[in-house]
């Protein structure tokens, strides 16, 4: 066995070279990293890979709360300026120092990592006008206006040495130049197969317990059970809900939990009298009256759905944060399960007899999705909705549901920013060029619209958490979306491995730890 | 021949024209990429400035009429999600499938003929019925469950073999391959097998039914009256020309073992072509698919254009010709 007791190796290590207790860890990823560039397109398996190779100003810590990282502390000079205090001693993996032309220099970068790009970072850094080195450990940014997720921006931005801003993504796809001073090293990449990583001995933290990471890609979900089960790898993550409790079960493997940050929720029409998909008795959509969107609500048991179907594997939701989140609200409770008030409702609204509805949700993308939607449609059915479940690959329900071809949609939302602006934002906001990019429902309130683009401008941190709650509070009163629950990510490592579970579902090495 | 060759060659790139048009149309009204990519916090604005960067605001025809000319010059365009040549990327994983395309290949017809022999010689004996039952279940039993029960069995519950992935590879003639290797051949084993079962099937019957009705032929009854011991008509007479329909239908098969080992492939993580499309699919990675689906067309072409040349080879009889047939 490779892995020894922990205190028996800081002993031998003391005597020995290290190479002689060679410690590597496989590690059986679930998606695909697609790219070598950290810079060049925002999703979750890149950004996660990124994260042990580089660092950023800040980084997110196991429940997406800012860190120091390459910056030791912060002050802000006025309401536009941030000055960053550097770490000193810092080392790129390619021996050079790091300072502040470096931040500088990566900053610049993003906007040429977009190019070809299917996301890019450049939302993150667009607020930001001028980086400016005022000494080697100093470094002055400066915004376009007040930007309290400045921070969170940053601790999505990779710093690279400075000689690599103008180094395209290709040329970091072939490998050269992915160096950063993460705590480990890049070593090699084949596409979709593998990536392999090795320690970096001059990191600025604690060094990583491993001297060499390899991360395999299992996209089917039984294969990556396999593999851990046959002992090809030392740790799996997103194991398949219905293989949970087995996993749990078996003694030589550990599993590890977290309540995660991707809310499921329900989208419904609100802006249009006729909807394709929802019609009540008169052909008028019945989902633009808040009462029908209430009983809806109220008509899903949610704390069952997460038990059956997903295997105990979630988290009842009543709002678009989990608890411990920056601006999660004690006062917004999850609805309670009331069919027989929600069948009032209804029939208070002018649907005694209920109305035609065909729901839509994708069944490839989240855990899960199709069994949540046909649990979800018998709930309506149960309270007299004539409810029919349609599901569709993502390839194909995610255009059509930005075309707006359906009428009631499942979606998940990653609460990327670690606080509510970063969901509220996109999915409730009034739909315009800069705004509510994934607002399907066309879910509309001037006072909501106020609320949150106050808090954005908001620097002092308990104003601005009294604003997020507030537009959560009006958001979720009006039912512009309907919260189901949040996912948990989960993992399973070999007897003697331990990792603690993070919010945002990345799997990093450097946290796991030898028992 | 070379009017023959001339023929095939045109053929097959009607074929291309076709293919490429259906794939593209069909891609087109599948949906938008876009809306799969993009993060969910991007605004309408830079969705839309992704859109024409890809070029995906333009009509389809437009989008077809470039994609062409820049496949003439061998650019079949960048993968949106791996910003690399999509052919790079494909054409990089082919050696692995390749490599588990031809072993399959290799044991179905080690396993298949002698089995197929076995059960044509003496059809009515417990061992030919056995074969026979085998065929059967590896006709009719779904190729991923059988996977996954080899996987429980040999790597989880014996731990005999790994579950998964390509092992240590060697490079010869800058072509990376695994089964030189012990723990290279380690890995190949079961996906191989895994894939090769249903040929295996496949050729045993085809086999047996070859042996069966070439027993009863006059030359081997007249070959037998001559004295010639059994075992030479076997293989001089009866193999030779069960041969000929099992080359046909294998050349096709292999052509279906390369591009459909997908399912094989998912299963085991075998670090080939198949499974590349499939996450093409899923995120509407359209150079990818269109890319992959070229290749295909290309080697089934030239898979049937060598079948059709050994066919030739071992049944003297049988003339190329030119013109369309």
């Amino acid at each position: 066995m490779k892995i020894l007791a922990t205190a028996a190796l800081a002993l031998s290590t003391a005597i020995l070279p290290a190479s002689v207790f060679a410690r590597d860890l496989t590690v059986g990823l679930s998606a695909s990293t697609t790219s070598m560039d950290p810079q060049f397109y925002v999703v979750g398996p890149n950004s996660a890979m990124a994260r042990n190779v580089f660092d950023g100003l800040v980084n997110q810590d196991a429940r997406q709360q800012i860190q120091p990282a390459l910056a030791e502390s912060w002050d802000r000079i006025d309401d536009t300026t941030w000055e960053f205090k550097l770490r000193a001693n810092v080392k790129f993996h390619d021996g050079s120092d790091f300072t502040a032309e470096d931040v500088a220099a990566s900053i610049k970068r993003v906007p040429l990592a977009a190019t070809n790009s299917p996301s890019s970072f450049t939302p993150y850094v667009k607020a930001i006008t001028a980086v400016e080195a005022v000494d080697p450990l100093t470094v002055r940014i400066k915004t376009d206006g007040p930007t309290p997720l400045l921070l969170n921006n940053l601790s999505r931005i990779a710093i690279l040495p400075a000689e690599q801003g103008e180094t395209p993504t290709e040329e970091m796809n072939k490998g050269n130049g992915v160096i950063g001073t993460g705590p480990f090293k890049f070593v090699s990449w084949t596409p979709d197969d593998n990536i392999v990583l090795a320690r970096n001995d001059d990191y600025w933290g604690e060094k990583a317990a491993w001297d060499k990471v390899t991360f395999r890609i299992f996209k089917n979900s039984s294969a990556r059970v396999a593999a851990i089960l046959s002992g090809d790898v030392d740790l799996i993550e997103n194991i398949p809900t219905a293989d949970t409790r087995r996993l749990e079960g078996t003694p030589s493997l550990n599993v590890v939990k977290a309540t995660g940050n991707r809310l499921m929720y329900l989208h419904m029409d609100q802006d249009r009298e006729e909807s394709p998909f929802a019609k009540g008795p008169d052909g008028r959509n019945p989902l633009v009256k808040k009462e029908v969107r209430r009983a809806l609500s109220l008509s899903l048991n949610r704390e069952a759905i997460v038990d059956r179907i997903m295997d105990g594997q979630g988290t009842p939701a009543g709002q678009v944060v989990p608890e411990g989140y920056f601006g999660y609200d004690d006062a917004l409770k999850v609805e309670a399960y009331d069919p027989e008030a929600a069948k009032k409702l209804l029939a208070d609204a002018g649907y005694p007899n209920g109305f035609d509805l065909t729901f839509h949700a994708s069944n490839d993308r989240y855990p899960n999705d199709s069994k949540v939607a046909q649990a979800v449609g018998q709930f309506f059915s149960r309270i007299g909705v004539n409810t029919a479940v349609e599901t569709l690959p993502g390839s194909v329900y995610f255009s059509r549901a930005s075309a707006r071809e359906f009428s009631f949609i499942m979606g998940g939302a990653a609460v990327e920013t670690g606080e509510p602006s970063g969901v509220l934002g996109p999915l409730l906001e009034t739909y315009g060029p800069n705004a509510g990019q994934g607002n399907r429902g066309r879910y509309s309130n001037p006072e909501f619209d106020a609320t949150l683009d106050k808090a954005r401008k908001t620097l002092d941190d308990g104003e601005r958490e009294t604003l997020l709650k507030k537009a959560t509070e009006i958001a979720m009163d009006d039912l512009g979306i309907i919260p189901l629950f949040f996912l948990n990510y989960t993992w399973a490592a070999k007897q003697g491995l331990s990792y603690e579970g993070r919010s945002d579902g990345y799997t990093l090495p450097y946290y796991v730890t030898a028992q | 021949m070379s009017s023959y060759l001339l023929s095939r060659a045109f053929q097959a790139v009607v074929t291309l024209f076709v293919m490429s048009v259906l794939v593209f149309v069909g891609l087109y009204l599948v949906g938008n990429p876009v809306d799969v990519l993009l993060s969910p916090s991007a605004t309408p604005a830079e969705r839309l400035e992704i859109i024409q960067s890809f070029g995906l605001d333009r009509p389809v025809w437009e989008q077809y009429f470039l994609f062409v000319s820049r496949a003439l010059t061998g650019d079949l365009g960048n993968s949106f999600v791996f910003n690399q040549p999509a052919l790079d990327l494909i054409l990089h994983r082919m050696p692995a499938t390749m490599e588990l395309a031809f072993t399959a290949l290799v044991m179905a017809l080690v396993i298949g003929i002698p089995l197929g022999i076995r059960a044509g010689l003496k059809p009515e004996g417990l061992i030919s019925k056995s074969i026979m039952t085998f065929s059967i279940l590896g006709f009719s039993l779904p190729t991923f469950w059988i996977g996954l029960i080899m996987i429980m069995v040999f790597s989880v519950q014996l731990g005999w073999l790994p579950a998964s992935g390509r092992g240590d590879t060697v490079s010869i003639l800058g072509v990376p391959l695994s089964f030189l290797t012990l723990d290279g051949l380690s890995h190949l084993i079961l996906p191989a097998f895994n894939l090769a079962l249903f040929k295996i099937s496949l050729v045993i019957r085809l086999t047996r039914a070859g042996v069966m009705e070439i027993m009863q032929l006059d030359f081997v009854r007249f070959a037998r009256a001559k004295g010639i011991p059994e075992s030479r008509i076997l293989r001089v007479h009866v193999l030779k020309n069960t041969l000929i329909p099992l080359i046909t239908v294998i050349g096709l098969e292999l052509g279906s073992l390369i591009a459909f080992a997908v399912v094989t492939e998912t299963i085991f993580a075998w670090p080939g072509m198949g499974k590349l499309i499939i996450d093409a699919i899923s995120v509407l990675d359209r150079p990818v698919i269109l890319a992959y689906l070229m290749i295909t067309v290309i080697m089934f072409s030239i898979i049937n254009l060598l079948v059709d040349i050994l066919y030739s080879l071992v049944d003297p009889r049988v003339r190329l010709e030119g013109g369309s047939r």
